[in-house]
């Protein structure tokens, strides 16, 4: 890599994220698709798909001092009969 | 179906693990003689399991503008873990060290009653007893006290269980 192109990587970087930086985890499954008996990639033969995904949510196991986890608008919604459920 | 004004949020509690949060009310100046400063109240919650995760998603009925202090219960096998926070605007914000606690069994070969405590009308108790294995609050038996002429709470506790009790006091 030329010296230039690492000072521009460089330059975009703020630094590490903190406590205070809030954000998700996704993972997901990805497979390459073959059409017939093609063992070799190619545009014409081959696909990715995802048929699996998972969202890393805030674990009750994991709160420390300074986290923050997003609240939504709405309260607890209510039954037919009037009661909340 | 509509929904009631208020804010919710989500705290996924992996396996063996149940949380449990209450909110923290303050009592009107013109009761503090007859209440306690402070109560808790338990937050209403709906559970989605994903795999072997429980998304607990927790409901505040009243946020105010300077924050709903919240206490935040997370039950393991032999420990609580307790979380301070805060739900202010569009966020809940841890604001102290999580505090782990570690809890015995009570050992005892009959039933034991709890101490007495002042049972207020609507049910927002100084004291709260939660059972570790259910986090179901254990409830009061109210009975009348002719002596003082109060309606008063008793606990009964099961031989060999532990309890987690928590109160809220003044600084």
């Amino acid at each position: 890599m030329s010296d230039k192109k690492m000072t521009e990587k460089k330059d975009y970087i703020e630094g590490p994220a903190g406590v205070n930086d809030t954000f998700t985890i996704n993972g997901v499954e990805m497979q390459q698709i073959f059409k017939g008996d093609e063992e070799k990639a190619t545009k014409e033969n081959a696909k990715t798909v995802t048929p699996n995904y998972v969202r890393r949510e805030v674990l009750s196991t994991e709160l420390a001092e300074g986290m923050t986890i997003k609240a939504e608008d709405g309260g607890k919604p209510k039954s037919r009969d009037g009661e909340s459920r | 179906m509509d929904a009631i004004q208020g804010k919710h949020f989500s705290i996924t509690d992996p396996e063996g693990i149940k949380t449990v949060i209450y909110q923290v009310n303050k009592t009107k100046k013109e009761y503090w003689d007859q209440y306690p400063k402070y109560t808790v109240e338990r937050l209403d919650f709906t559970e989605e399991i994903v795999g072997k995760y429980n998304k607990k998603t927790f409901y505040v009925e009243n946020p105010q503008k300077d924050g709903n202090q919240l206490i935040i219960l997370s039950f393991g096998e032999d420990k609580v873990v307790i979380n301070n926070g805060v739900l202010i605007g569009d966020e809940v914000k841890i604001t102290k060290k999580p505090t782990p606690f570690k809890f015995d069994t009570i050992y005892s070969d009959k039933p034991v009653e709890y101490k007495e405590f002042q049972y207020t009308p609507n049910l927002k108790r100084p004291i709260s007893i939660i059972d570790p294995e259910t986090t179901e609050e254990v409830k009061p038996m109210l009975y009348f006290d002719e002596k003082t002429n109060e309606v008063k709470g008793k606990c009964k506790l099961k031989p060999y269980k532990s309890y987690f009790a928590f109160e809220i006091r003044e600084k």
